[in-house]
């Protein structure tokens, strides 16, 4: 199994790409929506993309409707990790084809219990 | 605390708690004795700006071990091993997650700018009124963290 991080931040993606790892994922990054769209045309394994909502060049919301409009990718899960915890930004991002959220700031079992209601990772987490 | 009012210094602290505990292990209380400005306390600076109908900007700034601590909580690495950029990256998106915190509470619907590290001549201009308006939070590692909430233009 294959996971997309992506975000502009590098602490970021270590934090989400080291829960990803525990749960059995390789993970590959990205640093905003442009260089993941670019990551997904040539990693067509990728089953599942964690994604920033604010980053430079293209941000998340622009990513998650990329990625739904092209339709190239109807089975990749996507995940929204984001601060806007707004009822409406939510709605916005799930709206877009987003499949759930996680807001920061975040522990390692919210992120597997995410994963988990997405069957992509056991019930409970890992630990 | 209402919508309407900055946050006071207690809430402040709660708020960056709320964000550094859960992901660095690192909680924060306002330092109320805190006077004397000092060059150590705004070894790296960043700023995030929260545009619209109330435009904020959210300034953080902290000492070089302050920044080592965080980052190496915040990487889950030893500070000799943490660069520049890593360091910049720990305070920008700490600055991020606390900014979210603070719109939360001000129930604010504008969506947050990107966090950036300060340069001159805005990192001067900024210090300047951090250190006199802004409030110093204090871990029990006695680490300083200056935060500072203005309307925007201010």
């Amino acid at each position: 199994m294959q996971a997309l991080v992506v975000d502009d931040s590098r602490a970021m993606r270590i934090i989400i790409g080291r829960v990803l790892k525990e749960l059995g994922f390789e993970v590959l990054e990205a640093g905003h929506g442009g260089e993941a769209i670019e990551r997904l045309k040539t990693a067509p394994g990728v089953s599942l993309a964690m994604v920033d909502w604010n980053m430079p060049v293209m941000n998340g919301y622009e990513f998650v409707t990329a990625v739904r409009a092209g339709g190239q990718w109807p089975e990749l899960k996507l995940v929204m990790v984001t601060t806007e915890s707004e009822s409406a930004q939510v709605m916005k991002a799930l709206d877009a084809g987003a499949n759930e959220y996680v807001m920061k700031p975040f522990t390692a079992d919210i992120l597997k219990d995410k994963l988990a209601m997405l069957g992509l990772a056991p019930e409970g987490g890992l630990s | 605390m209402n919508a309407q009012t900055l946050p006071d210094p207690e809430t402040l602290a709660v708020l960056v708690t709320n964000v550094t505990n859960t992901m660095c292990g690192i909680s924060f209380e306002a330092d109320r004795d805190y006077r004397a400005p000092t060059a150590e306390a705004y070894w790296r600076l960043a700023t995030l700006a929260i545009p619209g109908a109330r435009s904020l900007v959210v300034t953080l700034c902290s000492s070089q071990a302050g920044c080592q601590a965080l980052g190496s909580a915040l990487f889950s690495c030893p500070p000799e091993t943490l660069d520049q950029s890593m360091l910049d990256d720990s305070l920008c998106e700490l600055l991020n997650m606390a900014a979210g915190q603070i719109k939360g509470a001000l129930g604010l619907d504008q969506a947050l700018g990107l966090p950036k590290i300060a340069q001159e001549p805005e990192l001067s201009t900024r210090v300047e009124r951090a250190l006199r308006e802004g409030v110093m939070l204090r871990s029990p590692e006695n680490h300083g963290l200056l935060i500072w909430v203005s309307e925007a233009g201010l």
